[in-house]
């Protein structure tokens, strides 16, 4: 485990699938912003599994990925894990069945001390393609106000 | 025992890539079906890469499967690169079997202890075993992120790789990165494994004695254990060139699929690690042969639960072979040398890449007019090869467990366990183009 303080904003999703490319956006967009030194980027791209040791390691860890809440396209929620519950959340592309709710619960189970939080972002369209919906990109500069406000709290 | 009636109906089996059935029904005694129904859409690739690039197929056919994508990627370019007439230097080609045994250390580890351990262990998922055997979950984690490790120095990514492209790299590594590797392999990758050792030991005995032999088919060559390159083998007729590969696949398709299958000499073929360890056994680095023996795996095999232990052997033969070919990179240096951009089409040509990815054989076939784009282009999937196994397997082992008086519930567990064991990738095998459902 490190000593220094770290926060990693990890992003999940397949940029080939419209709107699930949402949170790899976000990261692209993150690169350009001043961010504190103990921050880093990470995308995860489309299997959640590889990021299980990131939750369970880091001070924060601070996930972005689309997420089907029933919401309006482009809508933003800022999750805390024992939300996913009663979200039903389920992850778009996961493969062999490990999505990124089953990947923060495995960290947790697995004694995680990290300050887990999920930015989900309701799609409008998933299908395969390389561009985000007007709805969906639209989202991504209060995405990334919620980022920088949760990476300096 | 002949009033006997079973009615199994498993929809959408879990822990395996992508969707597909089991339906048994057995009326007084008679088994009537006994099905695997493979129900992914198709996928179309083969249909994509026709007018593209020599540049960009490898590219296109790496989103087949995000499991196995170096796989694809690496038959991809053989096929590519014996089309249009493409060498690699001796150094390049150690580089491509590091990296494929990176692919096969991820999904063989993955397999293994997500997918495969939770059956041993009689319990739904890897989740309830946080509980219980915590450690084993970490050391599980770990591993799959070392072998993660592997595919991202050198292929530039844990998936999709990037590095590898047609004739070469993009970005070769440099030594420095492959000390670094060796070192994760020595210090933390062996150790694990010697920990997974002990911990098949004690879980191996849970596998079902089941037997039944069929034909192995896998590649071979003279100098190794065969990933990279090789002759075809089948333990029924012997060696072929990888060139005649329709030959030993014969695709055919059935109405309750929707992915095509294949058959050689029998009605049915299997590829995979199991078939790779029967024809390949003699092959073996030591630290793998021992491990073999330890785990009671010896050829021939005809136990498909035995592909399981199967992969462990294999992943610690990569280990072994990984250190041999990073020692002998160290020693000649890395000569920074990039992959061509501009090549001669020579009025284009016809290549076939025949690869053993971790799910068994897996064959590109492309051809290029002399413009370098392709005109026809053909993929086989191992999951596609192993269904009609899978399916007779499933007859033999339900007419056994019947006859044995076990219960619906026993059989339908064995079946999915059957199914699970070939670690089968049917989103990967999806990719007919013409179905016609006969009901």
């Amino acid at each position: 485990m490190s000593s220094s303080s770290t926060t990693k904003v990890i992003s999940v999703g397949n940029p080939l699938c419209g709107d699930d490319g949402i949170g790899p956006a976000v990261i692209a967009a993150l690169h350009n912003c001043p961010l504190p030194d103990s921050v880093s980027l990470l995308n995860a791209g489309i299997d959640p599994l590889n990021i299980v040791d990131e939750l369970i390691n880091n001070e924060k860890v601070i996930l972005i990925d689309a997420a089907m809440m029933k919401g309006t396209p482009g809508d933003v929620h800022f999750l805390k894990p024992y939300d996913l519950k009663h979200l039903s959340y389920r992850s778009i592309n996961s493969t062999h069945g490990f999505g990124v709710a089953e990947c923060i619960d495995l960290a947790i189970k697995l004694g995680s001390v990290s300050d887990i939080s999920l930015i989900g972002v309701q799609p409008e369209n998933i299908d395969a393609g390389n561009q985000l919906s007007d709805s969906v990109s639209s989202s991504i500069p209060e995405i990334i106000e919620i980022i920088l406000k949760e990476v300096n709290r | 025992m002949s009033n006997l009636n079973l009615n199994i109906n498993v929809e959408h089996i879990t822990r395996v890539e992508g969707h597909g059935n089991i339906v048994v029904n057995m009326k007084d005694g008679v088994l009537e079906k006994c099905i695997l129904n493979i129900v992914e859409p198709p996928r179309y690739f083969e249909a994509m890469l026709r007018g593209r690039s020599w540049t960009e197929a490898h590219i296109i056919t790496s989103r087949i499967c995000g499991i196995c994508s170096i796989g694809h990627v690496t038959a991809s370019v053989n096929a590519t690169e014996e089309a249009l007439g493409l060498k690699l230097s001796e150094q390049d080609t150690l580089l491509r079997k590091l990296i494929l045994h990176g692919e096969t250390l991820q999904s063989h580890v993955l397999h293994i202890y997500f997918l495969v351990a939770p059956d041993l262990l009689r319990v739904p998922s890897v989740f309830p075993l946080v509980a219980t055997h915590k450690d084993v979950v970490l050391r599980a984690l770990r591993m799959k992120k070392n072998a993660n490790y592997i595919c991202d120095e050198l292929a530039g990514r844990t998936i999709h790789p990037i590095a590898v492209v047609p004739g070469g790299y993009t970005k070769l590594p440099t030594v420095e990165q492959l000390k670094n590797i060796k070192k994760m392999l020595v210090d933390v990758f062996i150790p694990d494994a010697e920990a997974t050792l002990e911990t098949l030991k004690a879980l191996a005995p849970n596998l079902p004695a089941f037997e039944r032999e069929t034909e192995y088919i896998g590649l071979v060559n003279d100098e190794e254990y065969a990933f990279y390159k090789g002759d075809i083998a089948s333990t029924d007729t012997g060696r072929t060139s990888h060139q005649n590969y329709k030959a030993m696949t014969n695709e055919y398709i059935v109405p309750h699929s929707s992915s095509k299958r294949c058959k050689a000499k029998r009605s049915s073929l299997m590829v995979g690690a199991l078939a790779r360890f029967n024809l390949n056994s003699k092959m073996l680095h030591p630290l793998a042969t021992q491990v073999a023996e330890a785990l009671g795996l010896k050829a021939p095999c005809y136990n498909p639960f035995m592909n399981n232990v199967a992969q462990f052997v294999e992943a610690v033969h990569a280990v072994e072979d990984s250190l041999k070919i990073i020692d002998t990179l160290i020693e000649r240096g890395i000569e920074d040398k990039p992959a061509p951009r501009d090549i001669s089409f020579n009025g284009g040509g016809t290549g076939v890449g025949a690869v053993e990815v971790p799910r068994g054989i897996l064959y590109h076939e492309y051809t290029y007019n002399n413009k370098g784009q392709i005109t026809n282009a053909n993929c086989i999937i191992p999951t596609g090869q192993n269904l009609s196994n899978i399916e007779d397997d499933m007859v033999k082992l339900v007419n056994e467990m019947v006859k044995a008086g076990k219960s619906e519930d026993e059989i339908t567990f064995a079946l999915e366990m059957l199914v699970r064991a070939y670690d089968p990738c049917i989103s990967c095998s999806v990719h007919m183009l013409d179905v016609k459902y006969k009901y």
